[in-house]
């Protein structure tokens, strides 16, 4: 076995052990800390992985099907990372629950199968080379996701799941038609058989694809991987997924599997770009995309009384922020996986305590939730602080990221672009800020248990705000180098600007 | 080949005249087994490995397992038609038509080229991926939906058997194991939706709404 299959390999490894592990007849909590030890374990290897590979630009496994680079890695750290916190999260979350015997051994089980094979698949869309399996693995992610939206069979939880395996399947289909045009400019092009759908193959010759059928897969893989990534207009599934699906789940979708459906545009973007011969055509549309999707958050969050409904619009917004990014490219791109980082650690957080304050008030409902500060002191503080970080207050990391946006904005000359993205963020700013005020302050509630506090919820919290205060005032030469990398693979063969000197230098 | 087309163009408008849900799911499955012919016809190669494993396993998958499949969810469930179409039987058709008119019109105006040697074949994909589309939107069971599903998915089985490149055996088969999964998978949300609103009709599934 080469040294590229054993990195590789080594980061399926933890997951499918605890996937073996939840078919053992365990008890509900050796269940969930079995997910936990597993996630933490793989946490533990992908920094292992990435402090092996070094400088080198891919690393390869099972004939080039699979591969790493600093792209790939960058989010297979973010899975991890999520994963991990989460399923440490749910061990805490479904404590009342295991107490009640609502969540015996057998539905623990079917619970933590479905949690790891998720996990397991998201790795694998993730290491893929091979556009095809990337796109198996995608619509994989959907089935099985959809299965751990129904763990609780609550009719609206049912109505949820089908809407989004329905709109998610339909929309992915579409994708997959872009796959198809993908082999077809790549025959085209005289490419052999076995290479034709290889990602590292098609970006390293892309300039010689045809630029039309690029163009037109860029298109179907847009509307395909943008659904499941939920831009607008295609976003009608994630509020209705992100609000009934258990907390955890809540948190990994809007955390990392956005992102994963992102990530697949971002594959495609260097190769259709390089083909039309970088004339930015699918840059336009990704900004498209992500301004109508500032503008439907901004539409819809202030009415929003569903806590958890109010944090999957901002994840709607926060997309479009990203694929905003993305579509102004160069500094912008940088931003953009930037503010991946910084969405991921501030939404985890957000779902975390409305979760809990959920289960302490034994209700989502805004106008119910009052005086969280008051009642649940940690949880309470976790979820205003996560507003600020999300609607982009100084000095966390999410408002370093949009800063940086605006100056690849004004240096693009993208004003237009600019206006409409500080309209929708103002719009948010002064809705979301009202909606964590009137949850966080005020009296507390007579009628609303005392909190049951862990040492692993107090170490969440610290996790994530700490992570957000550092990353937004510091940033490490290693994760800058990691983000440049990362940058200039979606750039493709273009001449990235200086990154070095930049805002935090 | 051409009569296959004919025969599939003429299908879908039974698909799209009828409101018993079992007839919704035998025309289905007849579609399945009919575009399994199709790689042989259409592929340079004829009986290879290859084709038989796209066309033999496209008919084994659409035209057996997935329609068993959706019989037995319907099994348990009182339902035998469309109850409330959002779309008539009669405006189905004329839009059928219109479906098919444009999609042969598309397919007439492709460029002639080497990457797209059928472009009838292309016609029907865009024919058959519509159908699906209009019957997800327009009908409300969802058995009714599961089938437009089904038949988009096989209006992009048929663009990939039109086109010049081939797929990977993996890659096909991975398609085909979604597909199976995927309904599956939506057979068990259909138990799911007749136990908790006594119905398997989508106007039901209402909570949610904004």
């Amino acid at each position: 076995m080469m040294h590229g299959d054993i990195l590789i390999f080594s980061l399926f490894v933890p997951v499918l052990a605890g996937l073996a592990a939840c078919c053992l007849p365990l008890s509900s909590r050796a269940a969930l800390r079995v997910s936990a030890a597993a996630a933490g374990l793989e946490c533990a290897v992908v920094a292992a992985v990435f402090v092996l590979k070094g400088h080198t630009s891919r690393i390869f496994a099972c004939a080039n099907n699979l591969f790493i680079d600093s792209l790939s890695l960058y989010h297979i750290g973010l899975v991890s990372l999520v994963f991990f916190m989460s399923a440490v999260y749910s061990v805490g979350y479904f404590s009342d629950d295991i107490d009640r015997g609502a969540f015996g051994p057998k539905r623990a089980r079917r619970y933590t199968l479905l949690w790891n094979s998720f996990f397991a698949i998201l790795i694998a869309v993730l290491c893929s080379n091979n556009m095809g399996i990337l796109w198996i693995c995608l619509e994989a992610t959907t089935l099985v996701s959809a299965l751990l939206i129904l763990s609780d069979g609550r009719p609206a939880s049912i109505e949820a799941m089908w809407k989004y395996l329905l709109l998610c399947s339909v929309g992915i289909a579409f994708a997959f038609v872009g796959t198809l045009l993908l082999s077809v400019a790549a025959r085209a092009a005289s490419f052999p058989p076995e290479e034709s759908l290889l990602w590292t193959s098609l970006a390293d010759k892309a300039g010689l694809l045809d630029g039309r059928i690029m163009c037109a897969a860029f298109v179907f893989a847009l509307v395909g991987f943008g659904t499941k990534a939920g831009l607008a207009p295609m976003h009608s599934w994630l509020p209705d997924a992100h609000s009934q699906a258990p907390t955890p789940v809540s948190a990994v979708f809007s955390g990392v599997m956005l992102n994963c459906a992102l990530y697949c545009i971002m594959r495609y973007l260097p190769l259709c770009e390089s083909a039309m011969g970088w004339r930015l055509r699918a840059h336009a549309m990704l900004v498209l995309m992500g301004l109508l999707s500032i503008i439907v958050a901004a539409i819809f969050i202030p009415s929003q009384k569903n806590i958890k409904r109010l944090l999957a619009y901002h994840s709607v917004e926060h997309m479009g922020i990203i694929a905003l990014g993305l579509g102004i490219g160069g500094l912008g791109t940088l931003a953009a996986l930037y503010h991946t980082f910084n969405h991921t650690m501030s939404k985890t957080l957000a779902f975390f305590s409305a979760g809990r304050l959920g289960r302490q008030y034994k209700t989502y409902d805004m106008t119910r939730i009052t005086g969280a500060i008051a009642s649940n002191s940690l949880w309470g503080t976790a979820f205003f602080v996560s507003i600020l970080a999300l609607i982009g207050v100084a000095p966390f990391s999410v408002f370093m990221s949009e800063f940086m946006l605006v100056k690849a904005s004004l240096d693009a000359g993208k004003f237009v672009g600019l206006a409409v993205f500080f309209f929708g963020s103002i719009v948010v700013f002064v809705s979301a800020l009202r909606h964590a005020i009137d949850v966080s302050m005020g009296a507390k509630c007579s009628d609303v248990p005392p909190p049951r506090r862990s040492l692993p919820d107090v170490a969440l919290v610290a996790v994530c705000v700490g992570a957000l205060i550092v990353f937004g005032l510091f940033m490490p030469h290693w994760y800058y180098a990691l983000l440049g990398d990362a940058s200039s693979i979606v750039e493709g063969a273009r001449i990235l600007p200086p990154l070095s000197g930049g805002l935090f230098h | 080949m051409s009569m296959l087309i004919v025969v599939l163009v003429v299908s879908n408008f039974f698909l799209l005249g009828t409101s018993r849900l079992r007839a919704l799911i035998r025309i289905a499955a007849f579609e399945g087994l009919v575009l399994g012919l199709f790689p042989f016809f259409t592929q340079a190669e004829g009986f290879s490995f290859h084709t038989v494993i796209i066309g033999a396993g496209g008919m084994l998958l659409k035209g057996v397992a997935i329609p068993l499949l959706l019989y037995r969810a319907l099994r348990g469930v009182e339902a035998y038609r469309e109850e409330k179409p959002r779309v008539g039987y009669t405006t189905s058709i004329a839009a059928g038509i219109a479906i098919s008119v444009l999609a042969f019109w598309i397919g007439a105006a492709l460029p002639r080229s080497p990457l797209f040697p059928n472009p009838q074949v292309v016609s029907l994909a865009l024919c058959l991926a519509a159908v699906g589309l209009f019957l997800i939107i327009a009908r409300t069971e969802t058995i009714s939906q599961i089938v437009g599903y089904l038949m988009l998915e096989n209006g992009i089985y048929t663009f990939g058997i039109s086109l010049s490149a081939q797929q990977s055996v993996l890659v096909e088969m991975g398609v085909l194991l979604d597909l199976l999964v995927g309904v599956f998978i939506m057979c068990i949300v259909i138990y799911h939706i007749n136990r908790q609103f006594e119905s398997i009709n989508t106007e039901e599934l209402e909570v949610l709404k904004e």
